[in-house]
């Protein structure tokens, strides 16, 4: 057991709303009255934001400010035993385009410590695990633990978030210490994810009728921290299935069959003011059938983001990131999917770039504020992908702000 | 390591399910009896005054 030395904390009448809900969850859980306190723990966040987009779909049709950038959750943990534990998380979120407004259960497990001794240390999790890959995949959905209101949407991409936050099945991790070589961690999962008809009508288009369903999903990844080291690598693979079974006559699309392969790279330095990272990554997306029976394309899909980020004290800090990104290494300006398409679909929905800058305020532990601006150029991250909505997006440049404020316990 | 490197890595444990991060206690004195009390726990303190129940490991900077 551990503990630790609370810092200065603001308390809010949004504690009592929470412990409402926390108790809420709880009862969702059988939890022996006899329980330990140190057995049980309950987390949450709130976050609340507006934003403003101009000159595309991103959140709101009509474009405009909107306060769409609602992220409400809370997490229980409760210790079987020495070896055994469950934890859950449940989530609200509401993003307008970028994701399905609602409740959403994040991860729900079984997690055993099946070996914690010296130098090594593997866990085997089961259930709804929450995926662990990526560099900022783990804290993708929590508002104050990832580096920005939006992130990159090369590799974190909206509009398959619940697909990507997690998966139904089973996860291994295994962790071991070196005193010369410094810090291992080996991740390596497999599940699916159900996909709800909204999500497939922001993933594909309202006009798919028929049900996408995810087949499986291998993810595999490999962190390295030098020993004394400021600075992580890391490696990750995934490999995973869809089919889509049309809606028999009354559907504009075929059955279909999508395989997707996506391979990141990754580094972090964190040093006392500075802080770098960058990832890249290449998606490998085969679609057989979908628009016609005979449709088999294979495009290979490729960007990276660095990201800086600078404590100018201990409540301030500022952000500046830029990400580049093309849906197909052979049509990197999209002049192709331009003319394959008789001019239909615009060559700027063949790329994504983005220009972000930031800043972070914290007014007490717990309590955050941040601002953000995004120059985009390109509409290849705006929903639904499959199917481009030219008429909304009718501009190859567009921007965005937004503000969060966020508390968590 | 600084401060916000091991904040982070517990709220990644915190909220992904990973693990489960460190109890929070409001005062070194609080922390130092909840340490007594818990039969293997580990802690935290900046200053430590004389104090014989509990095994002391100092960190210098």
């Amino acid at each position: 057991m551990l503990f630790k030395l609370k810092l200065k904390m603001v308390t809010m009448s949004m504690t009592k709303l929470f412990l409402i809900v926390a108790f809420t969850i709880f009862c969702l859980f059988i939890v022996p009255a006899e329980a330990a306190e140190q057995d049980i723990q309950i987390h949450g966040f709130a976050a609340q934001g507006l934003i403003d987009v101009n000159g595309s779909n991103f959140v709101d049709d009509d474009g405009g400010l909107s306060t769409k950038l609602t992220e409400f959750g809370i997490n229980g943990s409760y210790r079987l035993s020495p070896n055994l534990r469950l934890a859950g998380q449940v989530v609200y979120l509401n993003g307008g385009n970028r994701y399905e407004e609602g409740v959403r259960v994040d991860y729900a497990l079984l997690d055993w410590t099946a070996y914690d001794k010296g130098d090594w240390k593997a866990n085997i999790y089961v259930g709804r695990f929450k995926n662990n890959h990526w560099l900022y995949s783990s804290s993708r959905d929590i508002p104050f633990a990832r580096p920005s209101i939006i992130l990159p949407q090369s590799v974190y991409f909206d509009g398959f978030r619940d697909i990507a936050v997690g998966a139904d099945g089973a996860a291994i991790k295994l962790s071991y210490s070196d005193d010369n070589y410094g810090d291992f961690d080996f991740n390596l999962t497999y599940g699916a994810s159900s996909i709800s008809t909204k999500q497939s009508s922001i993933l594909l288009s309202d006009l798919a009728l028929g049900k996408v369903k995810q087949d499986f999903e291998t993810q595999t990844s490999i962190y390295w921290q030098p020993a004394f080291s400021s600075w992580r690598f890391g490696v990750s693979y995934l490999d995973s299935d869809f089919s889509y079974e049309t809606a028999a006559n009354l559907d504009l699309f075929f059955n279909g069959l999508f395989s997707f392969q996506f391979s990141t790279l990754n580094a972090l330095y964190e040093g006392e003011k500075w802080e770098l990272s960058g990832e890249i990554y290449q998606s490998v997306f085969t679609t057989k059938g979908f628009y016609h029976p005979a449709f088999d394309k294979t495009p290979v899909a490729q960007g990276m983001y660095m990201q800086s980020r600078y404590k100018l004290n201990d409540e301030l800090s500022l952000l500046a990131r830029y990400e580049y990104f093309y849906n197909d290494k052979n049509d990197k300006d999209g002049k192709k999917l331009a003319a394959e398409t008789g001019g239909l679909v615009p060559a700027y929905f063949g790329y994504h770039r983005d220009t972000t800058v930031g800043l972070s305020y914290d007014f007490a532990s717990n309590l955050r504020l941040r601002l953000e601006y995004h120059w985009f150029q390109g509409a290849g991250r705006l929903t639904p992908v499959v199917m481009p909505n030219p008429r909304i997006n009718s501009n190859e440049n567009w921007q965005l702000w937004a503000m969060q404020l966020m508390y968590w316990f | 390591m600084f401060p916000y490197q091991l904040d982070r890595i517990w709220n990644k444990l915190t909220y992904s399910g990973l693990g489960v991060a460190p109890i929070m206690v409001n005062s070194p004195e609080e922390l130092i009896n909840a340490v007594k009390e818990t039969p293997g726990a580990i802690g935290y303190v900046e200053n430590i005054k004389d104090e014989e129940t509990v095994n002391v490991v100092q960190i210098e900077a």
